[in-house]
């Protein structure tokens, strides 16, 4: 088992339950489907059928006060029958204290028995003692389940009895196709959950297809596999994500490159040195002991040998504390002049750069504002850097000037050698590349500018490069001054 | 470049000032622009007349009303002036039509009081009571439809009723309906919940029914402008208490629909329904035509009235509405008026064209607050506190003729 898929069982147990994202895409889409389609039905059931129901009251209240309207004419009997037939109607006229009906129709129009005895309750007319002549009320339809609506209307009052007209709608016809749509709309409602869910599984497939294909890359590029293509199809994201994955790549690349030229590198000046300091001690032990002018030069070797195997062993364990951020920066106001004095006092006294000229040009004494033990490293280092590189000249320029509207001193290392290419520039900076790798004489491993960049990325301060091939390379940067941070 | 503030607030100063001045110039200007009722009056004077002028609503839901008034305030001043004038100043009659608003009575008033001896109208009890209280502040008297107390003593002491007060009408109406018709116990009343002095009499007649025995179960409320089917409700709300008998304080085309409504839903006996004098028109008995039978109804004066002035004045109005009878309280009353005025002015030796309006307007107005007895077209009558004191006329209906019933 490849270790990735060790870490996904080991995040999977870890989460408890992870699902899939088209999982969690086909349970949004069926979640938004599922809302619409619950909208849609409170609508139907809320608003429909009581829209549709109210219509029916309204119209039956009109049926009614037409027919007490109309009660006084000749023909009344022929207008509540038509009215009947029109609206589908069963109407009575009861009359107070009466046992039977003086008439009822049908929803014919015809006369007819009543269809139920309670649209007609028992205590009518206590009722309309309480109200102003008219009444509302629901009955219970016993033959279809539902309801009777059913209007009471005092349509006279003769020698003190009043006469009433009863009016009754069942509600069995509203019911019946308030049932029919909602059982076509549930029939609608099945089919569209069902092509919900399809269109969700694939939907959420075609989003994800990109998303596979990346993570497989991704997986093949987490096993070291560094050649890997990442695909750019998709979406905007994915294909952003893609580049992203793209450039990790190419980093790891690069890092990878770096990281084997350094071993092999410091393979190469460790082994330089153990393999001096071991081969003059051999010759201590076996020849020169007994000699003493070239037993002290033997030893004399080795001791050079070592200092230089500890400066090395140095120089990783400084750039390390660099990296890793457990530096603590110690600024303070100081002179970057006599900084600078002083570190070209140390590269101009060393007896092996005899030859070589160390200028300072400083127009001003500029007190800055940074951690001076390691700006006298930067310094070194530059210095160093430039030594290596300044070719036959062997002239070395520190420049120190004021930058003006800026409040920023700036300090400049310039060697007249070979110089570095245009597309090499912005590499220097980068740890264990070398311009010239292998190169025994002018390089080390790749680690001074490296620590350089480092120290000056601390202090937030700007530096660059400006070289030209075959004429030299100016190594700048520029720090704060101390009059500046102060206000 | 930005502006200062202080600037800006100088410019804002100066628009509003500005603004101020010209809402100033204009308003002086309605203000002082005569309007035309003002034109007549003093056209009226410059040419010599005694100006008379009646508030009227000439249209309007009131203008069954206001266009008798006008008719009998011009066939007044039209026998005044046949007759030499008053004091020899010949009398013109100015008809200002107040729309049935009461807002529109108010600004018609405001324009003129300063100018007349007294004011006629208006015509309605609203209008009436819109104006009340501008009376007593112009000190001006008016001679309108002070049929109710409250408007009454708003007005006083210049406000003086040119009818008899309605809720005693009503009482007196209703007290002999019920002599008459003694096993009567229960009624429901017909009132217009809107209409101030028909709510008034309702509650009169709800606190004073009990004494006479019979029970109010309900005031039905019918507003003025209720279609077929609100009369149809109304009545058949009336129906279902089943009282033994229905009072109508409605004008004539709501009684005449709610009669109708009645009558055919099973009020046989007429005689169970009595309307108060507002609902007493031609258009009235000519809607509800022989439904009226048996039914009472109660009034201020008696349009069949055998007097000769009264046959005189009711032939004219005959002739010139087609041979409709003056049913109309106001042709009696505006009439009797008018004609007291002259009395007040002869008496008083007014012109209404002298110096001393002042003092002139002092004195009609007390003449009239609590006048001499006066011999109206009809009977006779006095004011007492601004209150028309007379009697009322019962009538009820032979098939669609009322038929005066004797006390």
């Amino acid at each position: 088992m490849k270790k990735t898929q060790k870490l996904e069982l080991a995040l999977a147990a870890r989460t408890g339950r992870l699902w899939k994202m088209s999982t969690s895409l086909w349970i949004n889409f069926m979640v938004f489907a599922l809302v619409i389609i619950a909208l849609t039905w409170i609508i139907l059931l809320g608003f429909m059928r009581n829209q549709y129901r109210s219509r029916e009251l309204d119209s039956l209240e009109q049926s009614v006060w037409n027919m007490t309207e109309r009660f006084i004419q000749e023909d009344a009997e022929t207008t509540f029958g038509a009215l009947c037939k029109t609206n589908g109607l069963f109407a009575q006229v009861v009359e107070e204290g009466g046992q039977t009906p003086l008439l009822s129709l049908d929803n014919q129009g015809d006369r007819s028995e009543p269809q139920q005895e309670d649209l007609v309750p028992q205590d009518l007319f206590q009722q309309l003692d309480q109200s102003d002549g008219y009444l509302f009320y629901y009955v219970p339809d016993t033959a279809h389940n539902t309801q009777w609506a059913v209007w009471a209307v005092v349509l006279a009052s003769f020698g003190g009895n009043r006469q009433v007209l009863v009016v009754s709608k069942s509600m069995a016809n509203i019911d019946a196709l308030t049932t029919v749509l909602l059982q076509l709309v549930a029939v609608v409602i099945v089919l569209v959950v069902m092509i919900a869910a399809l269109l969700a599984m694939f939907q959420a497939k075609s989003y994800l297809r990109p998303i596979r294909a990346l993570n497989r890359k991704a997986l093949d590029l987490a096993d070291g596999d560094l050649q890997v293509d990442f695909p750019e199809e998709g979406p905007l994201e994915i294909v952003q994500l893609s580049n992203s994955l793209a450039r990790a790549r190419d980093q790891l690349q690069e890092t990878e490159t770096l990281q084997r030229d350094f071993i092999a590198n410091i393979n190469h000046d460790m082994k330089t040195p153990v393999a001096a300091i071991q081969a003059y001690a051999e010759l201590l032990l076996s020849y020169s002991g007994e000699i003493p002018e070239k037993r002290e030069e033997h030893l004399r070797i080795i001791l050079q040998e070592t200092d230089r195997l500890t400066a090395l062993m140095n120089t990783v364990v400084e750039l390390t504390k660099l990296q890793s951020g457990t530096l603590t920066l110690h600024p303070a106001a100081f002179s970057i002049q006599k900084t600078a004095e002083t570190v070209l006092e140390e590269f101009r006294i060393q007896p092996k750069l005899a030859g070589f000229t160390f200028e300072l040009q400083c127009k001003e004494d500029i007190q800055v504002m940074a951690d001076q033990t390691l700006i006298c490293r930067v310094l070194q280092n530059l210095l160093n850097n430039a030594v290596k590189f300044c070719g036959e000249e062997q002239r070395v320029l520190l420049s120190i000037c004021r930058v003006e509207g800026e409040k920023t001193a700036e300090i400049s290392v310039t060697d007249y050698g070979i110089g570095i290419a245009q597309d090499k520039q912005n590499l220097i900076w980068e740890r264990y590349y070398q311009v010239e790798p292998y190169c025994r004489d002018k390089v080390g491993a790749g680690m001074g500018l490296n620590i350089v960049h480092q120290i000056l990325l601390l202090h937030d301060a700007p530096h660059g490069v400006v070289s030209q091939v075959g004429e030299g390379t100016t190594i700048w940067f520029r720090l704060r001054e101390a009059e500046h941070e102060a206000t | 470049m930005k502006q200062p503030k202080k600037n800006k607030i100088w410019v804002i100063v100066g628009i509003v000032a500005f603004v101020a001045a010209l809402a100033s110039l204009f308003v002086y200007g309605a203000l002082s622009r005569e309007s035309e009722l003002e034109q007549q009056v003093r056209q009226a004077k410059e040419e010599g007349c005694l100006p008379l002028v009646l508030l009227s609503s000439m249209t309007g839901s009131y203008q069954y009303v206001g266009t008798d008034a006008a008719w009998t305030a011009q066939y007044a001043v039209d026998q005044i002036n046949q007759t030499g004038g008053i004091n020899g100043t010949p009398v013109r009659l100015i008809v200002a039509d107040t729309g049935s608003s009461p807002d529109s009575a108010q600004r018609l008033l405001e324009d003129v009081q300063s100018q007349l001896l007294c004011v006629l109208g208006p015509v309605n009890a609203p209008e009436t009571a819109a104006v009340a209280e501008d009376v007593a502040q112009y000190g001006l008297l008016d001679i309108g439809t002070y049929s109710f107390q409250g408007a009454l003593e708003q007005a006083a002491p210049y406000g003086a009723a040119y009818m008899s007060q309605s809720v005693k009408g009503e009482i007196a109406g209703v007290t002999a309906w019920a002599a008459c018709n003694p096993d009567i116990h229960s009624i429901v009343i017909f009132s217009d919940q809107a209409d101030s002095s028909k709510q008034e009499s309702a509650a009169a007649l709800q606190e004073y029914l009990p004494q006479l025995g019979i029970e109010v179960l309900e005031v039905v409320d019918v507003p003025m402008d209720s279609n077929q089917r609100q009369y149809m409700q109304a009545a058949i709300q009336a129906l279902n208490r089943k009282p033994e008998g229905y009072l109508s304080l409605l004008d004539d085309n709501g009684y005449a629909n709610i009669l109708l409504q009645l009558r055919q839903r099973g009020v046989e006996e007429g005689r169970r329904i009595i309307s108060s004098f507002t609902g007493f028109t031609q258009d009235m008995i000519d809607l509800a035509g022989d439904n009226l039978d048996g039914t009472y109804i109660w009034s201020k004066f008696n349009p069949y009235e055998e007097s000769s002035q009264w046959a005189e004045l009711s032939l004219v109005y005959q002739e010139e509405h087609g041979g409709a009878i003056p049913l109309n309280t106001i042709v009696v009353d505006l009439y009797d008026a008018i004609m007291a005025l002259k009395q007040c002015c002869e008496e008083l030796n007014i012109t209404g064209n002298g110096n001393n309006q002042t003092v002139q307007r002092e004195q009609v107005a007390q003449w009239f607050y609590n006048s001499p007895e006066v011999q109206g077209i009809q009977s006779t009558f006095y004011w007492k506190d601004g209150e028309k004191i007379k009697d009322y006329v019962l009538f009820v209906f032979e098939e669609d003729t009322p038929v005066k019933q004797e006390k």
